[in-house]
């Protein structure tokens, strides 16, 4: 086990250096010099080469990537080009937004995803199945941005009954006006998975029950609630946990369309600008942030399964 | 209490740039000279502040000689009396930490050496005791304004040299407030400075609340939960305030002293021929862009804004006229049109603003395509020469309140360089240079505002530029704030911003 | 002839007999699913609006989707009123604009048909191209298995571990130009990797089959098996990705066009026009119900079809995705 354990991490990290070199290529092919933006409007040629000297970039690439890996490995992520600040601090505080941001989507779309999965599963082909689908359905077609929009113009435009956006510390503001500036952006976000896990809980829920060791359940005369709590549930919800995983780890390097039209000054909103500003440091802080996240994710949801499931072996 | 999205970029005299964090830095931050606190054209006038009196100038307009205040001091936690040294450290540390500004201070005798790294010490800056000289390489007339650029505000070496980059955290004031707290993403609170040897500020305390987005800023603001905001007012909401009678009154909507104009490459064909490029001027109609910006501004019948001291409108190309621009076309020798590129970059409202331009000319035959690029990348594109962009859109707003900023930076043929390049019509007309130069080297005021002018008008007559619109700038303000009005330098005086009391309306001092 | 080579050909034809049979299976199964059918019929309706989209704008709306009409009066009311106001706020649903008029004046219904053009071309083609990248990575890294798999495995792994979006964001600002080509390119990179993996395991599990092992003792080389019996038995996961995929593409073309790194104006995509009309959701909403409102159509049809095509080529193995 140990012994897996180690060859998962050994891979993990190769995989993080593969993502970090990808990022680099894709950023080094783009034409244009971040020392000019510094500089700004009235930028002499002797400036902008000072700035690039001062940043080291006017080292060769590969010897830059080198530097950025081992410095990354001791916590160094460097400064960004844009507001020199380090860009390691300033992702860990816009994590906090992130965060705050995927765990309440989290609660409400899996408070309200698995039980109407679960409830469709076992009234399959009613009334409350076909409506609770087509709403599921809905849900996952769905622009995010626009029915944020929508929701932007009818609950806090034209009612007034939240704030038009931005985001609220709960220091500042309090739990209350926490959550009210969260309200929209969390059921934006959450109508969409919520409809992704009523549909999986439900498929998985409706597959388990078909199976062989179900069937012998009920021959030996356990109760419907009985069959269902104890095999059914238990069996669906696991590839379930291992969606959330990634789920999760996916939001967590940033929703970059919620954060953008509410104005959340998450890790999205950060990758998102550093992006466009050509803030090379920065896009590699936040790709990587991202990627330790699913990466990590992977890993454990690998070695749940290997726990769970003798049968599953380590592939290659 | 006001309201930002975003955190001031720095609050450090040097590094602060930024058109939203300059209200924050100037009420700290005092120097020499301010800019007196009136509205309109007046608020131009420099007056003395840290210094005893508006400085001696001599040896030909080369050599400024100031003295320091003796009442004026420190704020906390220092106290102590501010000397020319401190002034001095100021200037030097500009070129240390690459501020910016540097650019602004190049002709001060010594500055060379010191960029290039030969020196550490700016020799044409002496300070003795309370007594501060600069020195010129050459004479410059708007030398005092960009002596009244925050950037020279003198700063403490011993809280200044420890803490190199996180002055903002451990500011020490010179002016009228000083700072209680900043914490990042979260607020800046401003208290008014006890030290400061001019008059007072009316507020106690001034709170600049952070991560508020613009269009929440506007409604807290009409709940009456903030009293203003350093932000644009977005034009939806603009369009919704000016049809309410009670918030229409509560919008300062002021010139900008901007320019947003498309250039033409004159020495690329066809933009050589000056008949095609009028032909461009009489086409386009102005009044379908300015829709673009809200309605935001002013059609540009000229290239300076009338919002700067002395400049007048001038209504050139009051079109459009189809009719004579295909004539001039067809006089140049394209009597069917061309075609061509139109370069920009992807800020609201450019794009809108070139799709209406595109189809304007299509009008008249010349078909233009769209090359819409990264904001980020545009500017030092379009000012490499090398890169030949024959026709794009650029925007210009004043740095100083001085025409020069305009004229002599964007048109005076004499300062193209091949990269970083402001010039970026490549306009070189000797008779506009000579104007130029000698404008700016005429000391009496309405003969230097008559020099502009008729270099405006013949820069409008060759037309290296079509200028489009001039910029207002917009701020909502709250309904119990008074003092504020839009100064044309400083933008805001927070100083002069006081409570209205709810019974009388009348000033009163007091913290919010 | 040989026994061998008789006995193959043999096998050969009862396969191919097998698979045909499958077919008819799945399309009946295909066709007796309604919501399917209803997506499928929205989908063709769809496809003929966005052909005849020029046609239609010009003689049915008589409307632009590019011609701007900014200076324009239009009767509201009965008084006379510019399609665009002094503050940059465009007139609404009327008779002249059917869904109303964009910031600079042009028909947001005629934008809507040419976008639905621009949507269904961009996400079919780079559908296509990531399903070509995808089978070529899932075939190799499966069938040869080995140091060729590691290698690939690890690289997927990585694109995965970077999030879709900012991917996308990465290479757009870098591939400049909002060009439907970029889009599409873009659009390919960023989604072949999920093939690659579903198609690697379907790969890693036909390999243990019989009648892998049985064309292998006749002889047959890696291509014609790769060619006659593998491929054939990919084609179910493949269509049902690809469905999948064009309605993930529609979502992911419309995110990028929204941020401002897809298809730029004046060229109309669903997303960017959400985006124009950001700003002024306030005064103008219709800029940005309407684009939004194809897009869930749209989407929710592709899924209709694709949770179709998923019940009727792969039956035994799942429920079925829908009541």
């Amino acid at each position: 086990m140990t012994v897996t354990i180690a060859r998962r991490l050994a891979l993990s990290v190769v995989v993080l250096v593969i993502v970090c070199a990808i990022t680099f290529v894709i950023f080094f092919a783009v034409p244009g010099k971040p020392a000019e933006l510094i500089a700004g409007k009235y930028a002499t040629p002797q400036t902008v080469a000072l700035i690039e000297k001062r940043l080291g970039l006017d080292q060769p690439k590969p010897l830059q990537f080198l530097r950025f890996i081992t410095h990354a490995a001791r916590g160094d992520w460097g400064f960004s080009y844009v507001s020199q600040q380090p860009v390691l601090p300033t992702i860990l505080v816009a994590f906090p937004k992130t965060l705050s941001l995927t765990l309440g989507a989290l609660a409400i779309w899996i408070l309200l995803g698995v039980p109407v999965g679960i409830l469709s599963a076992l009234k399959p082909g009613s009334v409350w199945d076909r409506m609770a689908m087509v709403g599921a359905l809905v849900g996952i077609s769905m622009p995010a941005y626009w029915i944020g929009l929508l929701f932007l113009r009818l609950f806090a435009d034209l009612l007034g009954w939240f704030p038009l956006g931005d985001y609220e510390e709960i220091a500042r503001a309090g739990v209350s006006g926490w959550a009210h500036h969260l309200a929209l952006p969390w059921v934006t976000l959450a109508l969409l998975y919520a409809g992704w896990y009523a549909r999986m809980t439900r498929a998985q829920m409706l597959d388990v029950a078909r199976l062989d060791y179900v069937r012998t359940a009920y021959a030996k005369g356990l109760s419907r609630r009985a069959v269902v709590g104890r095999h059914i549930l238990r069996n669906a919800l696991l590839p379930l946990v291992t969606m959330l995983g990634m789920d999760v780890a996916y939001l967590l390097g940033g929703a970059v369309l919620t954060e953008s039209v509410f104005g959340i000054p998450g890790i999205g909103g950060l990758a998102w600008r550093a992006i466009r500003m050509r803030d090379l440091p920065m896009v590699m802080g936040t790709v990587l942030f991202a990627a330790v996240f699913i990466v990590l994710a992977n890993l454990i949801v690998d070695l749940i399964y290997c726990a769970l499931d003798p049968r599953i072996q380590a592939d290659a | 209490m006001f309201v930002r999205e975003e955190d001031p970029d720095y609050l450090d005299p040097a590094l602060s740039y930024g058109l939203y964090s300059a209200p924050v830095t100037e009420a700290i931050f005092h120097t020499l000279l301010d800019y007196q606190g009136v509205p309109g054209p007046a608020g131009a006038r420099l007056i003395p502040d840290l210094a005893e009196a508006l400085p001696d100038v001599r040896e030909s307009g080369t050599l400024y000689c100031f003295r320091v205040r003796r009442e004026a001091r420190f704020g906390a936690p220092l106290h102590r009396h501010i000397t020319a040294a401190d002034f001095k450290y100021s200037i030097e540390r500009l070129f240390k930490v690459s501020s910016p500004g540097v650019n602004f201070y190049r002709h001060i005798v010594g500055a060379d050496r010191v960029l290039a790294g030969r020196d550490s010490l700016l020799q044409g800056v002496i300070a003795r005791g309370d007594s501060l000289y600069i020195r010129l390489t050459k004479p410059d007339p708007v030398f005092l304004h960009i002596v009244s650029m925050t950037f020279t505000a003198p700063l403490p070496r011993e809280i200044a040299e420890p803490y190199a980059r996180t002055f903002s955290q451990h500011t020490v004031a010179s002016g009228p407030f000083q700072v209680a707290e900043f914490v990042p993403r979260r607020h800046v609170i401003l208290v008014r400075n006890p030290d400061y040897c001019g008059t007072p500020a009316w507020l106690d305390t001034f709170e600049l609340r952070l991560g508020v987005s613009a269009i929440n800023g506007v409604a807290l603001i009409r709940r009456g939960l903030a009293d203003g905001g350093f932000f644009e007012v977005p034009p939806a909401e603009y369009a919704r305030l000016r049809a309410d009678s009670v918030w229409r009154g509560r919008i300062s909507v002021d010139d900008g002293l901007e320019t947003d104009f498309l250039f033409f490459n004159v020495r690329k064909a066809p933009f050589n021929d000056p008949r095609v490029r009028q032909a461009i001027c009489w086409a386009v109609d102005r009044r379908a862009l300015l829709k673009a910006y809200s309605g935001k501004g002013r059609i540009a019948g000229e290239f300076l804004p009338p919002g700067m001291p002395g400049a007048r409108p001038l209504g050139r190309y009051a079109g459009p006229d189809l009719r004579r621009a295909r004539q001039l076309l067809a006089a140049a020798g394209y009597p069917r049109g061309f075609r061509t590129r139109l370069y920009g970059y992807t800020a609201e409202p450019i794009p809108r603003l070139l799709t209406i331009v595109q189809q304007q000319l299509a009008d008249v035959g010349i078909r233009a395509d769209l090359d819409m690029g990264e904001a980020v990348g545009y500017t030092s594109m379009a000012q490499d020469t090398s890169n030949h962009v024959p026709f794009g859109y650029y925007a210009w707003t004043a740095d100083y309140v001085d025409p020069s900023n305009f004229f002599d930076t964007l048109l005076n043929g004499r300062r193209i360089t091949a990269t970083n390049n402001n010039d970026l019509s490549l306009f070189d007309d000797p008779d506009v240079n000579d104007r130029i130069e000698r404008a700016m080297t005429t000391a009496d005021d309405s003969a230097r505002a008559r020099l502009w002018r008729e270099v405006d008008e013949r820069v409008m007559d060759q037309a290296p530029v079509l200028p489009l619109v001039h910029i207002y700038e917009s701020r909502l303000y709250g309904v119990r704030l008074g003092g504020w009005y839009r100064h044309v330098t400083r933008l805001l005086k927070i100083e002069d911003l006081y409570l209205k009391s709810p019974r009388s309306g009348a000033a009163r001092r007091g913290s919010p | 002839m040989t026994t061998a080579t008789s006995v193959s050909i043999e096998a050969g034809d009862l396969e191919a007999s097998r698979q045909r049979s499958a077919l008819a299976d799945a399309a009946r199964r295909f066709a007796a699913d309604r919501w399917a059918l209803a997506g499928m019929v929205f989908l063709s309706l769809l496809l003929l609006l966005a052909l005849g989209a020029p046609w239609i704008a010009t003689h049915v709306l008589h409307a632009s989707a590019y011609r701007l009409a900014m200076m324009d009066q239009i009767q509201v009311h009965g008084r006379p009123v510019e399609v665009v106001s002094a503050e940059g706020v465009p007139v609404g649903p009327n008779v002249r604009f059917t869904l109303g008029a964009d910031l600079i004046g042009r028909d947001v219904l005629a934008r809507i048909l040419y976008g639905a053009r621009i949507s269904l071309l961009v996400s079919t083609l780079g559908t296509l191209l990531a399903v070509l990248l995808g089978l070529a990575v899932g075939l190799l890294a499966g069938f040869y298995r080995g140091v060729v798999d590691a290698i690939l495995s690890r690289f997927i792994d990585a694109m995965m571990a970077i999030p879709i979006l900012l991917l996308a964001i990465a290479l757009a600002s870098v591939l400049r130009g909002g060009s439907v080509w970029t889009v599409v390119l873009i659009l390919g990179l960023v989604n072949w990797t999920y093939l690659a993996r579903i198609l690697r395991a379907e790969v890693l599990s036909l390999r243990e089959k019989e009648f892998i092992e049985a064309a292998r003792a006749l002889g047959a080389g890696d291509r014609r098996i790769l060619a006659r019996h593998v491929l054939p038995n990919l084609a179910g996961p493949l269509l049902v990705f690809a469905t999948l995929s064009m309605a993930g593409n529609i979502l992911l073309e419309s995110a990028l066009s929204f941020l401002g790194v897809g298809i730029q104006s004046p060229t109309p995509s669903w997303g960017n026009m959400i985006q124009e009309g950001m700003g002024f959701y306030t005064v103008a909403w219709w800029i940005t119900l309407f684009p939004g409102l194809a897009i869930l159509l749209t989407v929710v049809s592709l899924n209709l079809v694709g949770d179709g095509l998923k019940d009727a080529l792969m039956p035994g193995s799942r429920a079925r995705s829908r009541p």
